[in-house]
């Protein structure tokens, strides 16, 4: 579905260049659930914009079926590829009602006509597990879980085939985690969606990804089925990575690769 | 007879607000030894932070109430004056906050922030500050001491700059630490050093610490005790695999299934109508 061929992204900082991703290629097929992780300032975030057209890249190929995307691209491209962020307080706009957030995308995309906003608004906010009351409140009177829950049914909004989830659960406690990841795997399946998962939470890989891609500074560490990633890692790296989770019982403990 | 260091008894905290009035923490017993690692669990809005700050004395607003006695070295100093406090403070009490970069002054070198804190043990010149600094973070594996004093917080990764709080609020050898979810902001394999870190630091000068998170993980593998807790009520106390091989509470029970397990490739399915935790009677392990 979304194929990568060689992208590299540097960044000029004051007098240096920062290699933000070398020679990174991969294919994401259909109905995956993708997970990128590595530690912050891996490169896993720019490779999420770059798919998203958030930058462009230096050199290299992205393919989105047979569509080659660039940073500039069109509406019928961009509604392809929804994004849901790590932190709901601050994505959700403060002054407008969850009802105006949510069909904006809807007006953008031309998804539904005027009269039957209010329908899909209702039947996004049900996907999400959320009442119709919802519609009128404003973002501060909700709860972190129930704003991501917004977060993930204004992405929904445009139809997309494809979600990018940055970090989506890691401002959640982990009763509402739950909730939430479980509430994204039901509408991947009832959806037929994509998912592009980046974290750093490697339990929640294990549980979710059915692919995982482990990034260390810009460059592909390791990329392969989750299982057998997690179950045979082959470099250092993921070693250390996988290692250093923490856990809540024995049994996990057993599991995890001797250094 | 073994006294011990902190004593939290009967404490309440409610806020008053423009909706009326919010209790945060209804009646909490907490107790810690001296050099005892005990973990405060619980999920935000609990009100495991402002228990931090309460010890600390940092909650004096016209609008709050407190009641109750937090007894520190057989002295209650939940309303010592602030006098009386800033000799507790950074000498017998220090913090650690969840990010490192926030929390040191972005404008001061890091040599700067370390004088203030050496003031409190009479190391008045700088050049000694300096040295006492440097010593102290050679002796935390900082390769190169000189360079890291003389940056900026924004210069440091986040990893080093953890390195230098902790530094920083062990130097003057506390009997209590508190450290407010240390790891958080952290990447996990940092995490571990830093957890690391505080384990040796404080194991040297025996100090107790408070370790305040809400990542069961990290309890794990640092507590020796655990007290969890759920809308400003404690609902269980025990030793470390008291509650992790036998949580008694539901509110327990559901924080720890509902973590994603490395040995399973599922996640944990929920039980939606979850009960009122907080009704529920505090489960004490004998």
């Amino acid at each position: 579905m979304i194929k990568i061929k060689n992208i590299s992204k540097k960044f000029l900082v004051k007098n240096s260049t920062v290699q933000a991703l070398d020679n990174v290629s991969m294919e994401i097929e259909q109905n995956d659930c993708f997970a990128i992780v590595g530690e912050s300032g891996s490169g896993k975030t720019t490779l999420a914009n770059i798919i998203l057209g958030i930058y462009n890249y230096d050199n290299g190929e992205l393919w989105l079926d047979n569509n080659q995307l660039f940073s500039k691209r069109n509406l019928k491209l961009r509604k392809l590829i929804q994004f849901v962020q790590q932190n709901p307080m601050s994505t959700l706009n403060p002054k407008k009602t969850i009802f105006k957030t949510i069909s904006l995308p809807l007006r953008i995309h031309k998804i539904v006509s005027n009269d039957k906003v209010v329908e899909r608004v209702e039947k996004l906010l049900s996907y999400v597990g959320l009442d119709t009351e919802f519609m009128y409140r404003y973002p501060d009177t909700l709860s972190g879980g129930q704003k991501q829950r917004v977060a993930i049914a204004r992405a929904l909004a445009s139809e997309p085939k494809i979600l990018i989830l940055d970090e989506p659960t890691s401002a959640l406690d982990v009763i509402v985690q739950s909730k939430v990841l479980n509430l994204l795997l039901d509408i991947k399946e009832k959806l037929g969606l994509t998912y592009i998962f980046i974290t750093h939470d490697l339990s929640v890989v294990k549980n979710i990804a059915n692919k995982v891609l482990v990034m260390n500074k810009g460059k592909i560490d390791e990329l392969g089925i989750t299982k057998e990633v997690f179950s045979n890692p082959k470099s250092k790296y993921t070693k250390t990575l996988i290692s250093a989770i923490p856990t809540v019982t024995d049994e996990e403990d057993e599991i995890k690769p001797k250094l | 007879m073994s006294e011990k260091l902190l004593k939290i008894k009967d404490l309440e905290l409610s806020f008053k607000m423009y909706e009326g009035i919010s209790y945060v923490l209804k009646k909490i017993n907490l107790e810690l030894s001296r050099g005892e690692k005990v973990a405060l669990v619980g999920e935000s809005g609990s009100g495991k932070s402002v228990t931090t700050k309460l010890i600390l004395g940092l909650l004096n607003q016209k609008n709050v109430t407190k009641k109750g006695e937090i007894i520190f070295n057989n002295k209650n100093i939940l309303n010592l004056p602030q006098k009386e406090f800033k000799k507790i403070r950074g000498n017998n009490i220090s913090i650690i906050f969840q990010d490192p970069i926030a929390a040191l002054n972005p404008v001061f070198k890091i040599k700067e922030q370390f004088y203030e804190v050496n003031l409190n043990k009479k190391y008045f010149t700088k050049k000694d500050s300096f040295q006492r600094a440097a010593k102290a973070l050679e002796k935390v594996s900082i390769r190169d001491p000189e360079r890291v004093l003389e940056s900026y917080p924004f210069q440091l990764s986040g990893g080093l700059a953890q390195r230098v709080v902790i530094t920083m609020a062990m130097i003057n050898k506390p009997q209590l630490l508190l450290a407010d979810e240390p790891s958080t902001a952290l990447d996990v394999t940092i995490q571990n050093q830093a957890l690391d870190l505080m384990h040796d630091l404080t194991k040297e000068t025996n100090t107790a610490v408070l370790l305040i998170t809400h990542n069961m993980g990290v309890v794990r593998k640092f507590a020796e005790k655990v007290y969890v807790i759920y809308r400003g009520v404690i609902v269980e106390e025990g030793t470390k695999d008291q509650i992790f091989s036998n949580p008694g509470h539901p509110y327990t029970k559901a924080l720890l299934s509902s973590i994603p397990k490395l040995n399973s490739d599922q996640l944990p399915k929920f039980d939606e109508s979850a009960p009122d935790y907080a009704s529920i009677k505090k489960y004490v392990h004998s």
